[in-house]
């Protein structure tokens, strides 16, 4: 898990301030890398300020709503030009940003490959950028928080702001891989593998993690089938939790043959209705057990997770 | 759930032995060698219903096949044959019955192989080349390199015919 700050050379002071914050408000252990940037910024910066550039462009341009590509020109206010990152591709539009105006632009954080914090003067940043549309998204949509960097109380808000936005989207991330990969706790090993996440992160934020799976409780209520018939089976689910689930999408698998096709119900979990019936055919092959596999999906808004498919084990007499 | 590492090929007897059904839930597999030696060692033997574990397990005979990646459908047969212990036992006698009286034999297997050629070659005709084929091996001639036009020329005209023009 990784951190980098970008900031002028001015602000090393304000640099460590946004360091020591991102420590205490995302985690103690993040690895944090800082992008300093001269602040007369131009082609003789070097190659390794040019590489930095680049990188704040690419998360720069990650984080925007615009109607297309563009490069950023650097201008010294005595008539000389220098393109952000030392060249400019094919990018139709050229944004300018006069070396006065670069604390406009940063500093800025980005966490795990996205760009989170920018200052909030960045909408006043670039000359002739009104023929250009654009905006930072906000932040619970891919975009940056957008912070007044004179103003300590509103940095450590933003940074705070980061934090929580990184638990909630990794959190988010945890539960789609859970249902994915169809499992019942969370793997904080793949997981960390995946995301780049050290698992002690993830350990710190089990507890809200491991809080998001629904209890679901299923029972054959209609007793055993003979193989080699068709028969009627009726399958019990009950909610026993305290959250209201709503509509509840439920699929009952069967071995091939077994049934037509699998069973598709839409249940309703509101107020203090606990428990709910579905019926279906089935067609057993086999003593003495028949595996049916249940599924459930939730609207992924809500905010527990899709527990793995359940095993249900239907008995199956001669 | 133990993962063995490579294991000698005369040691494999025992761990069939030791298993009380053997479980091949191949996606693809062209012959089933694994089914096979199962069977010879007396197991019953449930496999997916796939290339050339289709011929080699009789479903309700020898074992069952299952559907490829259903694991339902495989966890029901499985179920069955570990429920029942006379069924398992008169399953893997019957898998030995068929091994040692299917062919399976590296004799038997050389013999039918030699039937094969021996087929072929008995029945080789020499074909009229077709004139789509004519056509098709000027246009190869007129693409292929000067100094091999002549490798192409004698290759093409062997294949599809002995008697032709060079």
């Amino acid at each position: 898990m990784n951190a980098q700050i970008f900031a002028l050379r001015s602000q090393k002071e304000l640099a460590s301030t946004i360091e020591s914050l991102i420590r205490t408000y995302v985690w103690q252990g993040i690895s944090m890398e800082r992008l300093e940037i001269s602040d007369d910024y131009n082609e003789h910066s070097g190659q390794t300020e040019h590489d930095r550039c680049k990188l704040f462009l690419r998360l720069f341009k990650a984080s925007m709503v615009r109607i297309d590509d563009f490069a950023v020109v650097v201008a010294d206010g005595r008539g000389r030009w220098y393109y952000m990152g030392a060249r400019r591709e094919k990018e139709p539009y050229l944004l300018e940003l006069f070396q006065s105006s670069m604390s406009s632009v940063f500093p800025a954080v980005a966490v795990m490959d996205r760009m989170l914090i920018l200052p909030h003067t960045i909408g006043d940043a670039f000359e002739r950028s009104r023929a250009f549309p654009w905006f930072v998204k906000p932040r619970d949509l891919a975009g940056a928080i957008l912070a007044d960097f004179r103003n300590s109380a509103s940095v450590e808000d933003a940074v705070r702001q980061a934090g929580e936005q990184l638990k909630t989207d990794i959190a988010k991330l945890c539960k789609r891989h859970m249902r994915i990969r169809r499992i019942a706790k969370p793997d904080f090993s793949e997981l960390g593998t995946l995301l780049g996440i050290p698992t002690e992160y993830l350990e710190t934020q089990r507890d809200q993690i491991a809080a998001l799976t629904v209890d679901l409780k299923y029972e054959i209520t209609s007793g055993p089938v003979k193989a080699g018939n068709e028969a009627q089976v009726t399958l019990e689910v009950r909610h026993e939790g305290d959250v209201d689930l709503g509509s509840v999408s439920v699929q009952v698998n069967a071995p091939y043959g077994v049934m037509k096709s699998p069973v598709r119900a839409t249940l309703e979990f509101s107020g203090k209705v606990a428990a709910r019936q579905i019926q279906f055919n089935v067609k057993p092959k086999t003593v003495p057990f028949c595996p049916l596999e249940v599924l459930f999906t939730l609207d992924e808004s809500r905010p527990v997770a899709t527990p793995f498919p359940i095993p249900i084990l239907l008995d199956v007499e001669a | 759930m133990d993962f063995l590492d490579r294991t000698r090929h005369e040691d494999l007897a025992k761990f069939y032995q030791d298993a009380r059904i053997v479980v091949v839930p191949s996606v693809f597999e062209p012959f089933g060698m694994v089914a096979l030696e199962a069977m010879a060692c007396g197991r019953p033997v449930v496999a997916s219903r796939t290339g050339g574990l289709k011929e080699l397990v009789q479903h309700g005979e020898t074992g069952y096949l299952c559907q490829p990646k259903d694991h339902l459908d495989l966890a029901q047969w499985l179920m069955a044959l570990l429920a029942d212990e006379s069924l398992r036992n008169r399953m893997g006698q019957t898998g030995l019955a068929r091994v040692r009286s299917g062919g399976f034999t590296w004799d038997e297997i050389a013999g039918e192989m030699m039937d094969i050629y021996v087929e072929a070659i008995t029945n080789y005709e020499v074909r009229e080349k077709p004139a789509e084929a004519s056509k098709f091996i000027d246009q190869v001639l007129q693409q292929a390199p000067p100094k091999d036009e002549y490798d192409w020329r004698s290759l093409l005209h062997d294949l599809f015919d002995k008697g032709g023009k060079r």
